[in-house]
């Protein structure tokens, strides 16, 4: 394009001049728009995307919402379960509690029937008593043989009730 | 006219027990107003009114030939004796007394058999001694240690021991348990003297059993228990008068001693009345003073010399100072297969070496072809500091009872790291980590790979089989120490791992195992345990012979079942084996 605009008269150069910087304004829009226009196509395809995705959404709501009834059944049952191993817990403990008291007079009455054989040498043969210290003697003996028996069957019924919650927690965890 | 100049004379390199009894002799004397002094090896040069005192059944078996007296000087030498009848050392000492110029004994027993055969001898009661008090009567002072037990390993007392566990559980225990050989200075199983008593006088029952099939009373260690407010619980004996059971001191059938010891433990004014009416009667109901003066009477007769002595028996010669000590021929072997130098006496086949050879191949190729499998099963327990590596191998026993053992302990390790080490791979487990391999690779690989998996300060080196007391972490971790470790029932042995790690003991029998306690960085040191497939079973072994320091835990918190491992190179071809490590 010729850009000499020496020869035209004045008026219209004049106008010639202001057109053109029109054209470079109009050119520059122009490029804003469609910058602006590929922007909102983009936003187009996002949204159209989201609606997909909320329809499929909203078409699985029913089963999510099946689901969650489904856990909140569920935690309430461990919940009710927990409640309960927990006041089986508490009640073991107490039974421990009176098994190990139970233990521990078994104990004391052991050590009294051990006393009262105590004074016996070893190697003295029972006959060698007299008759009624013989059969005390004798009675005690049974007495701390019995006690040692019951002693070790409570040890072993401590040891089973208290396994007895890790033993329900393994039954139901299996 | 004064009193004679009694000289106590013991054996150099005998009894340390008979050199404190002796002091405690010559102690009595001068305290009743004679002379008495006390001497080892040689008996000094005589004056000319000295009588000399031995324990003949030690002093004459231990002396060199050269250095025992001449028979002018056997003519003004007491026997003391101190030996029951019924052992091989009271027949020495009956053997002896006749070459003696006067005899006391210790014992009503052994006095009225030696009178019976013929021997002048009278009897010494021990009795109280401020040599021995450590307490001095104080009823408030405290004791730290519930029950101890003072006596050296054996099998039947082991099992009896063992046998305690459960009804001591709940209470502090220290058994000292050394090994059947002559004990020199103090160590971590052994008290001499001063230690002793401040251990007694620190304890509040001591718990006695009678060696082998002796069933006599431990006068001296009873006394010794008494004079410082120890409670005494003995099994039953054969001379226990003077003292009264129930009132003096307790008598309960020897498998009863550990309940015994607990009912007695909740009863604190029993307690209180037996150790006040123990100590009374050693202090006012023994008449020590007097047996010093017997014996001062008795060194007066022999001043002379002239008393009628038979020869010396014949004696067999004292072997010269070995320069190694005798090692205990009973201290149980950690493996129930192989003990060490005594395991490699039989000759070994062809087809063995080659069948240890393809064992060793075998390992060697899973440890580099299995598979191996990470299964996390529960979140860690951040807090005390202690992870649990336990190895399951192959005809081990479900380990989910120890794990139980320990989640119910009384401090929670942090982490349990369970290894099937070519085990099925267990469904179900309560263990923080499960590493399933595929086939075996050995416990040192299976330690390694759970080594890798542990964040703690300390770690707890268990294996399948164990059961653990409720008390295990809790009383390791209070050891403080590098490596902590216990002893652990056994039901053949009764205790094994019951010694501390020694040099000179590894290196002839492995006698300690798993159930230790370590600080990692001990174990990063050691790069954690041999993986060498030669060396299977041999793991924990090797381990204590690098190990620089370690403290015994003097109270039973692991149970172990017998294991019966398959067959392994060390069964096959121990010299090998043995050697490599050696």
């Amino acid at each position: 394009m010729n850009d000499d605009l020496s020869d035209l008269p004045g008026p219209v150069r004049a106008e010639l001049t202001r057109l053109r910087a029109e054209r470079v304004v109009f050119v520059s829009e122009r490029e804003k728009l469609l910058a602006q226009l590929r922007e909102a196509d983009e936003s187009a395809r996002e949204l159209l995307a989201d609606r997909d995705r909320l329809a499929a959404q909203v078409a699985e709501l029913p089963e999510t919402v099946r689901s969650s009834e489904e856990q909140t059944a569920s935690i309430e049952a461990l919940r009710a379960e927990l409640a309960t191993a927990r006041q089986e817990r508490d009640a073991l403990r107490n039974e421990l509690t009176g098994t190990r008291a139970e233990r521990d007079a078994l104990r004391l009455r052991l050590l009294d029937a051990e006393v009262v054989l105590g004074g016996r040498e070893p190697s003295a043969p029972v006959a060698a008593a007299s008759t009624s210290g013989a059969d005390r003697i004798a009675a005690a003996e049974a007495r701390a043989a019995h006690l040692a028996r019951e002693l070790a069957a409570t040890r072993a019924t401590v040891s089973w009730r208290v396994t007895a919650p890790l033993r329900a927690v393994r039954r139901k965890s299996r | 006219m004064t009193s004679p100049d009694l000289c106590l004379v013991s054996a150099v390199g005998g009894s340390v027990f008979m050199e404190e009894l002796l002091e405690v002799v010559a102690d009595a004397v001068r305290r009743a107003g004679g002379r008495a002094r006390t001497a080892r090896g040689r008996f000094p040069e005589p004056g000319s009114d000295t009588v000399y005192v031995v324990v003949p059944h030690e002093y004459f078996y231990v002396t060199p030939v050269a250095d025992r007296p001449a028979p002018e000087l056997l003519r003004r030498t007491i026997a003391f004796c101190v030996e029951h009848p019924g052992t091989m050392t009271f027949d020495r000492t009956a053997a002896l007394v006749g070459s003696l110029a006067g005899a006391v004994d210790i014992n009503v027993d052994s006095t009225g058999e030696l009178r019976r055969r013929g021997v002048a001898v009278e009897h010494f009661q021990l009795g109280y001694t401020p040599l021995w008090d450590r307490w001095g009567g104080d009823p408030e002072a405290d004791r730290s240690v519930d029950v101890t037990y003072l006596g050296t390993a054996e099998r039947r007392r082991s099992l009896l021991l063992n046998g305690y566990s459960r009804d001591l559980d709940e209470l502090r225990v220290r058994l000292l348990t050394p090994p059947h050989e002559p004990m020199g200075p103090e160590r971590v199983d052994f008290l001499p003297g001063e230690a002793k008593f401040a251990h007694l006088a620190n304890s509040r029952f001591l718990i006695n059993l009678h060696r082998e099939q002796s069933k006599a009373l431990e006068w001296v260690r009873v006394l010794e228990a008494l004079t410082n407010g120890c409670v005494v619980l003995t099994e039953p004996s054969t001379d226990v008068e003077p003292l009264l059971p129930g009132k003096h001191l307790v008598v309960a059938s020897a498998t009863s001693l550990g309940a015994v010891a607990a009912a007695l433990a909740s009863d604190s004014g029993r307690e209180r009345d037996l150790r006040a009416a123990g100590y009374d009667f050693v202090r006012n109901g023994l008449d020590l003073p007097g047996s010093a003066q017997t014996l001062i009477s008795l060194a007066t007769s022999l001043v002379d010399g002239r008393a009628e002595v038979a020869p010396l028996p014949p004696l067999p010669e004292p072997a010269a100072s070995p320069t190694e000590k005798p090692l205990a021929v009973d201290t149980p072997s950690w493996d129930p297969r192989f003990a060490g130098v005594t395991s490699l006496d039989r000759s070994v086949s062809e087809a063995e070496v080659m069948a240890c050879a393809l064992a060793v191949e075998r390992t060697t190729f899973a440890q580099r072809a299995s598979g191996r499998d990470w299964q996390d099963h529960r979140p860690a327990m951040p807090g005390s500091g202690v992870d649990v590596l336990i190895v399951q191998r192959p005809g081990e026993p479900d380990p989910d009872g120890l794990v139980l053992d320990l989640l119910g302990g009384t401090v929670q390790p942090e982490r349990i790291l369970l290894c099937g080490d070519g085990t099925p791979a267990p469904t179900r487990s309560n263990a923080t980590a499960v590493l399933h391999h595929e086939m075996p690779l050995g416990r040192g690989v299976a330690r390694n790979s759970l080594l890798e998996r542990s964040a703690a300060d300390h770690v707890l080196v268990l294996d399948a089989g164990l059961r653990a007391s409720r008390h295990l972490v809790e009383r390791l971790l209070a050891a403080d120490a590098d490596v902590a470790h216990c002893p652990i029932g056994d039901p053949k042995s009764g205790l094994v791992a019951a010694l501390p790690p020694e040099r000179h003991r590894l290196a002839r029998i492995p006698y300690l195992g798993c159930g230790y306690l370590v600080r990692r960085p001990v174990l990063d040191k050691l790069g954690g345990w041999t993986a060498d497939p030669l060396l299977e079973g041999l793991e924990d072994h090797v381990f204590w012979r690098s190990t620089e320091s370690s403290v015994l835990v003097q109270q039973v918190l692991l149970q172990r079942q017998l294991p019966d491992p398959p067959v392994r190179p060390v069964d096959l071809h121990p010299q090998r084996v043995w050697a490599s490590i050696c």
